[in-house]
């Protein structure tokens, strides 16, 4: 149960740092407090994940948070190409500077 | 000027990561299978039932103790393996010069299971550090290309950096298919970075000697080398020692002053016999022991404390070979080590990709795209042909475990003939497709091949064989999958 709550909290972190990337938000503009949400989450998804793995144990609770991290952001990068495909914006890599 | 570094690091990260990786790759594919060495030694050994408990009867450490004194009259160097949660086998080992192989006993009853002779997981554990080849040169190699990864990840580093940050999740499979090769390889190598690094650190670190020896490479003429007394190869004995006391009092002495449980290990030498904590208990493998004469089994010494330097070894070796990892940790292991394979792979193939038009698909390209087939594709293959092997081969085969392991090799070099034949006869699409198909059909047809050898139950302890199948169907299906994408006409 635990481990899946980390894996939730590194998915919202990995989500909200993909949409506050300027390529993603030219593509699904949103409003300046949904803005702050994702900087929250992004800021806080880590932190109370490393909490819950230290609580669940407290010798081993670095390696469970790195690699439920790595698991949550390969899971988040395909969800997210998937996401974009269906919005027909597979295609959209960065923004034209 | 930072252009230029950038640049040259890239040189330096496609061509030490292309040459080291194509070992490499087999060296993360082994590990990553060595994690549950354990487990797929259940799963080739399926006469023995999982079912047993940790419980340990004086009955049947005498008949091993037995064992060990029959085995020690045979020149073998025996020792003992005490049943765990992990695998609730008693069982007498002993090094064949590869492998840990003997026989598993009832821990009640002590009476041998009839197993097959089979290296087991501990085939990959071995190939994982020394690609079978010893200490020299398969240790050395393995250590010198775990350097050569520090320098591909940190010049993979510098080259990434500025893309690093806003590109740590990007990924577009539908996007042009080099770019998306490029985000596969990226994503693998910065979301497991970390684990990739203290792997690659760790690994290197544990043999770091065979690359820097403390005695200088050179024998030199003008200081005599005190004489060493003879010693023994691995896994003999030259002398036998005295009959062995009674076990079970010396090991509940040696459970309490270690804190240990269970899955202790029971060494025995002409005049003691030394008892070992498990290294299920943290993350140090501290090689702890507490020691008894073999003559009339009193305490002799007992080792608990390791100076600073000794213990940050200790760490250093517990944390790669995850010996105290639980099971979900393990997983974790596992799932990292094939990311490492995956980054290996998807940089293969981005590295052939940049040089199929510039090298007009000259003589090496053929070369290294023969090469890439045979690492990336063969290798899954012979491995799945272990497990076939493993059986399809009769129980009662002289020599079996030897026949396995030919055959894997068997397998790794006909298919490697292949991928090179068709590859420098420009004909290497061919080789990637029928390669695929094979390794899909093994993989598929794994569990089928279980269930019709009919070697055990699958209501009691099943896990390790379901999942173990299930495994091979998903590379199979993986395989499947890869197959009909590079069918589709716009390959």
């Amino acid at each position: 149960m635990i481990m899946l709550c980390v894996l939730v909290f590194w998915s919202a972190t990995f989500w909200s740092h993909e949409f506050l990337q300027p390529r993603t938000y030219v593509a699904f503009p949103y409003q300046t407090r949904t803005r702050l949400t994702y900087r929250v989450i992004r800021l806080l998804g880590p932190c109370c994940a490393l909490a819950f793995c230290l609580i669940q144990s407290p010798t081993l609770g670095v390696l469970y948070w790195l690699g439920l991290g790595g698991v949550a952001g390969v899971g988040t990068s395909l969800l997210s190409a998937g996401f974009k495909q269906k919005r027909g914006l597979a295609r959209v890599s960065k923004p034209s500077r | 000027m930072r252009e230029t570094l950038r640049v040259r690091l890239g040189w330096l990260h496609s061509w030490v990561g292309f040459l080291a990786g194509l070992l490499l790759v087999l060296v993360f594919a082994s590990g990553t299978l060595a994690v549950f060495d354990t487990e797929i030694t259940q799963w080739m050994q399926p006469e023995v039932p999982l079912t047993q408990t940790t419980l340990l009867s004086p009955t049947a450490l005498q008949a091993a103790a037995e064992t060990i004194q029959t085995e020690e009259e045979q020149g073998v160097s025996a020792f003992l393996s005490l049943p765990s949660h992990r695998d609730p086998i008693l069982r007498v080992l002993h090094y064949d010069g590869h492998e840990f192989i003997g026989a598993a006993l009832n821990s009640t009853t002590g009476a041998a299971f009839p197993t097959r002779d089979t290296a087991g997981g501990q085939f990959f554990y071995n190939f994982h550090f020394s690609l079978r080849g010893g200490t020299q040169p398969g240790a050395q190699i393995v250590t010198f290309l775990g350097l050569c990864l520090l320098v591909a990840l940190g010049s993979g580093i510098i080259i990434h950096l500025k893309a690093l940050w806003p590109d740590l999740v990007l990924f577009r499979p539908f996007g042009p298919r080099p770019r998306a090769w490029v985000d596969a390889h990226l994503i693998a190598g910065v979301l497991f970075l970390p684990f990739i690094l203290f792997m690659g650190y760790t690994g290197t670190a544990i043999h770091a000697r065979l690359l820097i020896p403390a005695q200088s490479f050179f024998p030199s003429h003008n200081t005599a080398l005190p004489k060493k007394e003879k010693a023994p190869p691995k896994g003999h004995v030259l002398q036998t020692g005295p009959l062995l006391p009674p076990l079970a009092p010396l090991l509940a002495q040696a459970r309490a002053t270690l804190h240990s449980p269970d899955g202790n290990l029971v060494l025995f030498t002409p005049d003691e016999v030394r008892i070992f904590k498990s290294d299920a208990f943290g993350p140090f493998l501290t090689r702890d022991h507490v020691d008894f004469s073999r003559k009339d089994g009193r305490l002799l010494r007992s080792v608990t404390h390791s100076p600073p330097a000794a213990a940050t070894m200790q760490l250093v070796r517990g944390l790669h070979y995850a010996r105290y990892a639980p099971l979900s940790l393990r997983w974790l292991y596992f799932l990292s080590g094939l990311a490492a394979t995956a980054l290996a792979a998807s940089g293969f193939v981005v590295f052939l990709m940049k040089r199929r038009r510039s090298s007009g698909e000259q003589m090496f390209f053929r070369l290294a795209e023969g090469l890439t087939i045979t690492t990336l594709i063969s290798f899954p293959i012979a491995i799945l042909g272990f497990f076939w092997a493993n059986r399809c081969l009769p129980v009662a085969l002289h020599d079996r475990m030897a026949c396995e392991i030919t055959l894997f090799f068997a397998a790794w070099a006909l298919c490697a003939a292949h991928a090179l034949t068709l590859s420098l006869t420009r004909h290497a699409t061919s080789g990637w497709q029928q390669q695929l198909g094979l390794l899909a059909g093994a993989g598929c047809a794994l569990p089928l091949l279980d269930y019709l050898s009919g070697t055990h139950p699958w209501s009691h302890g099943g896990g390790v064989f379901i999942t173990t199948d299930a495994l091979g169907f998903t590379t199979g299906l993986i395989a499947l999958w890869a197959l009909l994408k590079l069918r589709e006409p716009t390959a």
